[in-house]
């Protein structure tokens, strides 16, 4: 049976997926589950996961993990921030967090997670205290901040031949969005920010500091330049053929004169140019620097499969465009920070 | 030299004198290759941060303060044209039009506030 409870919550996580992701990935996780997959939102809902959770064939923490994958990874500009292996040693001790947590009103959230959909003010909702294995301590702590974000819409014009002027008009959308903070052993922040439509990010990264700080105490940490990650993954193209595809690339020099190379769609690679290749290998060659790329990650064994990288913005920033699994963003943060 | 500038910084700042001495001897090695071109130099904040390897945004803010007081640095924001030059140079982030005309495209362009990008360029010697 299922608790009424569980039943409520249930219907939320399921809300919240149908919001942060399709109906392909429901359809593949229910089939992974032996699950009947057909019908609409309501159908899969109603007819296929609720069935399931009172048969026992699926668990409520099967629903959670699924959510935590599709919207904790990709979609998102992460900001990369490290202090010393000894420090995030001090950060993590679990006692600690629990005293901060307690100190916060948040110990509950160490146990259960809080789903909501659209709170009227950014809120932690979840903290995650990643234990190693052998009981040596914690090897990871996550934070996860859920607000609710207003963008606007353009839906068209008014002309108004009165006084001859032409209005814009835009609809207000609100949206919940998830940021990550996340900080492991290894002494490295990530502060992972779900995108917006500009490009400047100063807004949410003091919004999810203010939540987290004391938790991740930030002048602790240096922002993690990623330029050498840039500059190593632009010079070893020939030694990296087969792992990224390159679509496009920026270099600038100290007198102010850029370099824009862009590939001619997407699916090309500005490997197979050589012309283009030359030319910024020689800019590069007197003094100019590499200052953002679009990029592809292969994963390894499924050439299919290729995860968007954009190299571009704060020096310690990168984005994820497109939504992918948490595997295949450890997969990318690792290789980032290895040519780093 | 243009890099001896720096040396009094240095010494009267300690806190930031590592990357002051950064900046110092980047400036300094563009100078013995290309001369007085080290009056063209230009740097957006992520270059001038990586030459620093300054760390924190706090620490950041101090030496670029440091270095515009000293009149070595001027801090300027920029529109760019799509076709990638600068078009417009401003002192103030409050100076924003909301239109400007690109002659490089030979239209108008709307700007918004993520139109500008800040820039520091080298404050000329009165020579130079």
């Amino acid at each position: 049976m299922l608790s009424d409870a569980d039943q409520k919550r249930s219907r939320i996580i399921f809300n919240l997926l149908k919001e942060a992701t399709s109906q392909q990935v429901v359809r593949e996780f229910l089939k992974d589950k032996g699950i009947a997959t057909s019908g609409s939102w309501e159908v899969i809902y109603s007819e296929r996961i609720l069935p399931a959770l009172k048969s026992k064939k699926l668990e409520l923490v099967d629903l959670e993990v699924l959510l935590r994958e599709v919207e904790e990874h990709g979609r998102q500009h992460i900001f990369v921030y490290k202090c010393k292996p000894d420090d995030a040693e001090k950060l993590l001790k679990r006692s600690r967090i629990e005293d901060i947590a307690a100190t916060a009103g948040l110990s509950h959230l160490i146990t259960q997670p809080h789903y909501v959909e659209m709170p009227d003010q950014p809120e932690v909702v979840d903290i995650r205290l990643n234990e190693a294995p052998n009981g040596s301590g914690l090897l990871s702590l996550t934070i996860k901040v859920c607000e609710t974000r207003e963008s606007s819409k353009y839906v068209g014009d008014d002309f108004d031949p009165a006084t001859s002027r032409r209005i814009k008009i835009y609809e207000i959308k609100k949206k919940r969005a998830i940021c990550i903070a996340h900080l492991g052993l290894d002494g490295i922040l990530e502060l992972r920010i779900a995108s917006r439509d500009t490009s400047k990010y100063d807004e949410q990264i003091s919004m999810l500091i203010r939540l987290v700080n004391s938790f991740f105490p930030m002048d602790s940490f240096e922002k993690a330049s990623l330029s050498k990650a840039k500059e190593t993954l632009f010079n070893k193209q020939e030694e990296l053929e087969g792992q990224v595809r390159y679509t496009n690339t920026t270099a600038k020099n100290d007198f102010g004169v850029s370099l824009n190379l862009a590939a001619f769609n997407l699916t090309k690679s500005l490997m197979d140019d050589d012309g283009s290749t030359s030319a910024i290998k020689e800019f590069l060659a007197k003094n100019g620097f590499v200052t953002g790329s679009n990029i592809w990650f292969i994963i390894p064994d499924d050439v299919e499969r290729q995860i968007h990288t954009v190299l571009n913005g704060e020096v310690h920033e990168f984005a994820i465009p497109a939504a992918c699994t948490p595997g295949e963003y450890s997969y990318v943060f690792r290789k980032i920070l290895s040519f780093n | 030299m243009f890099s001896e500038k720096f040396s009094p910084l240095i010494d009267r700042f300690p806190q930031e004198s590592d990357a002051l001495r950064r900046i110092a001897s980047h400036f300094e090695v563009v100078e013995n290759r290309s001369g007085v071109k080290v009056f063209d130099m230009v740097f957006d904040p992520n270059r001038l941060f990586d030459i620093s390897q300054a760390g924190s945004s706090a620490r950041f803010a101090k030496v670029t303060t440091i270095l515009i007081e000293a009149r070595i640095l001027s801090r300027k924001f920029v529109v760019r044209s799509p076709l990638g030059s600068a078009i417009l140079e401003l002192e103030s982030w409050y100076d924003r039009p909301d239109t400007i005309y690109d002659p490089l495209t030979d239209r108008e362009l709307e700007l918004t506030d993520d139109d500008l990008e800040t820039m520091y360029s080298v404050v000329p010697d009165g020579v130079h």
